[in-house]
């Protein structure tokens, strides 16, 4: 009982938590409270400095002597938790940034909740990233999505959002239960949800039990590649990503991916993946699923991006692409000097952050001058801004360090076709 | 003990069950049963049915029904934290006004953006 | 009880434990007889009428008599319905209702399952009635059983959460879910109770739990008048009753969960009255409470100030109170006033019980008309002339009749010999009594003249003459009074 109590001097390491829900309450109570007529750009101003301010707490958390737990081990406070939350806070803020101008135009009608509820969501995100429990893990999940559900769907009077917000609840609703199903497994085998709990019951009795591990393991694996859009999950991905408004796109590419990302790290990391496990067959047969969920992803998300008209289609299958990318790291096999793969894999998800909100970016103005989403917008870009095609060129230049070179030049001539095809001006 | 309160509980329940039951049955025994084509059709005040039966209902039954759902969450988790109130201290009692006040705030939301009244939609 | 409780399960445990269920069962039925037949009784009363007087002594026997009226009518299933799920609806709403007695503690040592989770049992168990009637109005096929449903549904649903919230405090207060440890922490005295410091609760408590019975001012779920009864306007017969059977099972529950919440359970409300046993106190309270549920609620539509709304019937006992009420404004209108009016209200149900009912109680009790009443018609052969008179001023020509030649040959004119009254066309005019000479044909104050067939209304001489009790005196014929002077 006493561990599981909140101290007050705990609260000082969940203040980027807190400095988010207060701005949310703030800024959702100022929107209920002012009357109709005043401009509700007010709320992008609060939310991006509260996300400013989190940014500024998270990173007086960084480097910590020791990881920080909090009520019972649940909530985990260590360099991996605070670095994914810089990087899912930036995102937003980068989003909140990206939307300021546009929300108005996009015959949003809800301007005021559009931009606040980006905070919840990326506090979802935060919760996801230091969780230690999976009861955490899935509150932090489930904030996300129903925030990302209703972001998605914003665009009230349009039927391709609220048709994309449908299929982006039904399926969210559907993989949510995978993952509590499979949760609900692995703490019957072990009688504890703390994820190392699991993860030492789990050494201890693993050859009676070996049906329902990997039955768990499985499933949890549906579940989470659901929310990263890995194939043969990501059926969801182009109809969500070209329904929502191009700012929550972003915000799906990136935040959500980040955030889906690290709670798949510290679930087959500590759970399946850890010391205690290693060299036995459920850590091998864990990581060759992996590899093989990546390698679907790569290739399934290329081949089928070359085929889009759509350009929020197109991202979507890249984003399909690059959640393949992402999950090699997790995927690769360690040896006992190189312990985990975390260090690659955050570069990879930087750099992958600012390359896709920069694409977003780019459609957005693209879109505007253009008038809708197609490739074509993007045709005689040449001719009509010389500076423009570079941004989209250079930003799948910064595609760094895959593991292979194949991955590389894949995405290298897929990217290089997209430029010439529109520099010279498609015959469409 | 605890095994006898329950079995009375299931003693309940199955006595709820028999009535309904054994009614019915001597009411089969007991009543006429003379179906024609009128008394089968369904009941409009008189006139012939017009459409279908299971039409399309006003989406405020569902939002009413989605409030519901929420407070009634919410007062389920009030119940254990009231049952230990006398032994958690000023700190749960905090913890819980903030947890009230969150869902206040939803609830504000709805009453301002007019869920609330049965007539707006 | 609790030597029961506390003993290992065994099968001598379980046989009785099953008695008591079925013992319980016999009660809440029985309560739920009487409670339609209180109801309607009081009911009259507040219109100034009777109830239920005729079937066994006072009408007693009413309730019995609708049982097995349901029980015995045809059960028609529609045929657009689907089957099993109207079949499952009236059994889903039934079943709640009944188990969530188990939980109540009706004395010391009188109470079924001892649970230490009371209070959330019931409320959860009240909260599964309401899929019961949402699926009776889907099950249905009917567009207005459907809303009608859903508007239940709705209702219900509404007053749910306050109904639970309310009862945070008391479970705040005394530390327990459990519903006989909570009775047992109102001893003392009625200060003691709980309604003294959660007297919101307590008033939020009842409200709603007038809501959650669908009881005026909340009826409209069974409006009859407004929704064409709503959510069970398919069902008849016994599925009907298990509807009815529910709600009255409900309003036992609430009452007595009010009474252990809020007033104290079994304790006594003075530590003096101590030796009063528990088991009377309760159902008194019960009794108090369900007195409130039923009536107040009634009467509080019923004030002058405030149109009726819901009931038609509450209509009616407000144009009686406008009777007996020459002063309009009791202290204003909300507040104060609306508490007297309750109040005056109340005085005038009570003294309509032993007031002398202008209701008729025909035909234990013959109707007494008054003299110049036209009934039906009796005839003297003696007196009659053969004028025709009356045959020719009946204005549907109903009378036929015949003479015959005086028997007697020494005197002249004719004799009666057949005098029929066709009594489908007679009208009761009173013309051919008005307009006989010798005052043969006069009226009687009997009014009865239904028949099994209607050949039987064709009444010959005989009848006419037979029929000579109640005869009128005073007869607006043309002869002059003292008796006519027999021509015969």
């Amino acid at each position: 009982m006493e561990a599981l109590r909140l101290q007050l001097s705990d609260l000082q390491h969940l203040i980027p938590e807190l400095t988010l829900i207060v701005t949310a309450l703030l800024a959702a109570l100022l929107d209920l409270a002012l009357p109709r007529k005043v401009s509700r750009s007010f709320s992008a101003w609060l939310t991006l400095l509260g996300i400013v301010v989190a940014i500024c707490f998270t990173a007086l958390e960084l480097n910590p002597e020791e990881p920080i737990q909090l009520l019972a081990q649940s909530y985990r406070i260590d360099d991996f938790a605070s670095l994914l939350k810089l990087v899912i806070l930036v995102g937003t803020g980068l989003v909140v940034f990206m939307s300021l101008g546009s929300a108005a135009r996009d015959d949003i009608h809800h301007v005021g909740e559009y931009y606040y509820l980006f905070l919840p969501a990326a506090l979802g995100g935060m919760i996801m990233a230091s969780s230690g429990d999976l009861i955490t893990l899935y509150v932090g999940l489930e904030l996300l999505s129903i925030t990302s559900y209703v972001l998605v769907a914003m665009k009230k009077k349009s039927t391709e959002s609220n048709e994309g917000a449908f299929k982006y609840i039904v399926l969210g609703g559907i993989s949510s239960a995978i993952i509590l199903y499979g949760m609900s497994f692995l703490y019957g085998i072990s009688g504890s949800t703390n994820l190392l709990a699991i993860n030492s019951a789990l050494a201890g009795s693993i050859d009676d039990v070996k049906g329902l591990v990997y039955l768990a393991f499985f499933l949890l694996l549906a579940g989470f590649g659901f929310k990263i859009a890995a194939a043969p999950f990501h059926t969801w991905a182009p109809d969500v990503y070209q329904g929502a408004p191009t700012p929550v796109t972003a915000f799906l590419a990136v935040v959500s991916k980040g955030a889906g990302f690290a709670i798949l790290f510290r679930v087959m990391y500590w759970v399946f993946g850890s010391l205690t496990l290693m060299g036995t067959d459920l850590q091998k047969d864990a990581l060759l699923s992996l590899s093989v969920l990546a390698a679907i992803s790569m290739i399934a998300g290329n081949a089928m991006a070359l085929r889009q008209h759509n350009v929020k289609r197109l991202l979507a299958y890249s984003g399909i692409a690059n959640a393949g990318y992402l999950l090699v790291p997790i995927a690769t096999h360690f040896s006992l000097v190189h312990y985990a793969n975390y260090s690659e894999f955050l570069f990879y998800l930087i750099a992958y952050l600012f390359m896709n909100i920069g694409a977003f970016a780019v459609l957005m103005i693209v879109q505007r001058s253009s008038g809708n989403e197609e490739l074509r917008g993007f045709a005689g870009l040449y001719y009509r801004a010389r500076g423009r095609p570079q941004r989209p060129c250079c930003s799948s230049f910064r595609w760094p360090a895959s593991r292979s070179r194949r991955d590389f030049s894949e995405s290298c001539s897929s990217s290089w076709a997209r430029c010439r095809r529109n520099s010279i001006g498609s015959a469409r | 003990m605890y095994t006898n309160n329950y079995v009375i509980v299931a003693i309940f329940v199955g006595l709820g069950i028999f009535l309904p039951v054994a009614a019915l049955t001597i009411g089969k025994w007991l009543r006429p049963s003379k179906p024609i084509d009128p008394k089968l059709t369904t009941y409009e005040s008189g006139n012939e049915p017009v459409g279908e039966g299971q039409i399309r209902f006003n989406i405020r039954y569902y939002l009413f029904a989605l409030m519901f759902v929420i407070f009634d969450v919410e007062t389920v988790f009030l119940y254990p934290w009231a049952v230990a109130y006398k032994k958690l201290g000023l700190f749960a009692l905090v913890e819980m006004l903030i947890f009230v006040g969150l869902l206040a705030v939803g609830l504000l939301y709805a009453w301002k953006k007019k869920v609330l009244q049965w007539t707006s939609i | 009880m609790m030597h029961f409780l506390e003993q290992p399960f065994g099968w001598s445990n379980f046989f009785v434990f099953l008695l008591l269920g079925i013992v319980m069962l016999l009660i809440v039925l029985g309560f739920v007889t009487y409670a339609i037949y209180f109801e309607r009784k009081v009911i009259g009363w507040m219109q100034f009428r009777i109830g239920p007087n005729r079937t066994g002594p006072l009408g007693l026997l009413q309730s019995v008599a609708d049982v097995t009226k349901l029980l015995i009518k045809e059960d028609t299933i529609p045929r657009k319905a689907e089957r099993q799920l109207f079949i499952l609806a009236p059994v889903i709403t039934f079943i709640p209702s009944f188990a969530a007695i188990a939980v109540l503690p009706f004395a010391s040592n009188l109470f079924f399952a001892d649970l230490d989770v009371g209070i959330l049992y019931y409320v959860a168990l009240s909260g599964i009635s309401t899929i019961g009637i949402v699926l009776g109005g889907w099950a249905s096929n009917n567009k207005y059983a459907l809303l009608g449903g859903m508007r239940s549904a709705a209702q219900m649903i509404s007053y749910e959460v306050p109904l639970v919230i309310s009862v945070v405090g008391i479970v705040m207060m005394t530390g327990t879910l459990n519903l006989r440890l909570i009775v047992e922490g109102q001893a003392g005295g009625f200060w003691h109770w709980n309604f003294i410091p959660q007297i919101i609760g307590f008033v939020v408590f009842v409200i709603a739990g007038i809501s959650e019975l669908n009881r005026t001012p909340f009826d409209l779920p069974e409006a009859e008048s407004e929704l064409v009864a709503g959510y069970h306007v398919e069902y008849s017969g016994f599925r009907f009753a298990f509807f009815m059977l529910a709600e009255y099972v409900y309003v036992f529950a609430i009452a007595s969960l009010t009474t252990v919440l809020f007033l104290g359970g079994w304790q006594s409300p003075l530590p003096v009255l101590d030796f009063i046993p528990g088991i009377i106190l309760v159902p008194a309270q019960i009794f108090v409470h369900r007195l409130f549920l039923l009536l107040a609620a009634r009467d509080a539509a019923a004030h002058p100030d405030r149109p009726a709304h819901g009931s038609r019937l509450a209509g009616a006992a407000a144009a009686r109170d406008r009777q007996h009420f020459r002063q309009r404004d009791f202290n204003g209108i909300g507040g104060w006033g609306r508490m007297k009016g309750i109040m005056k209200g109340l005085g005038v149900t009570f003294k309509a019980m032993t007031a002398k009912k202008v209701t008729y109680a025909y035909p234990d009790v013959p109707l007494e008309m008054p003299d110049r009443f036209r009934g039906i018609q009796h005839f003297e052969p003696d007196k009659c002339i053969v004028c025709n008179m009356c045959a020719k001023i009946c204005p549907t020509e109903c009378i036929t009749l015949t003479g015959k030649p005086n028997p007697d040959p020494e005197k002249k004119g004719k004799v009666i010999d057949t005098y029929d009254i066709n009594f489908e066309i007679c009208i009761l005019c009173d013309l051919c009594t008005e307009v006989c000479p010798t005052e043969a044909i006069v009226m009687t104050n009997n009014f009865e003249l239904s028949t099994y067939s209607r050949d039987e209304l064709f009444k010959d001489m005989k009848w006419l003459t037979d029929n000579n009790e109640n005869v009128r005196k005073e007869n607006n014929s043309a002869a002059p009074k003292g008796g006519a002077k027999a021509n015969a």
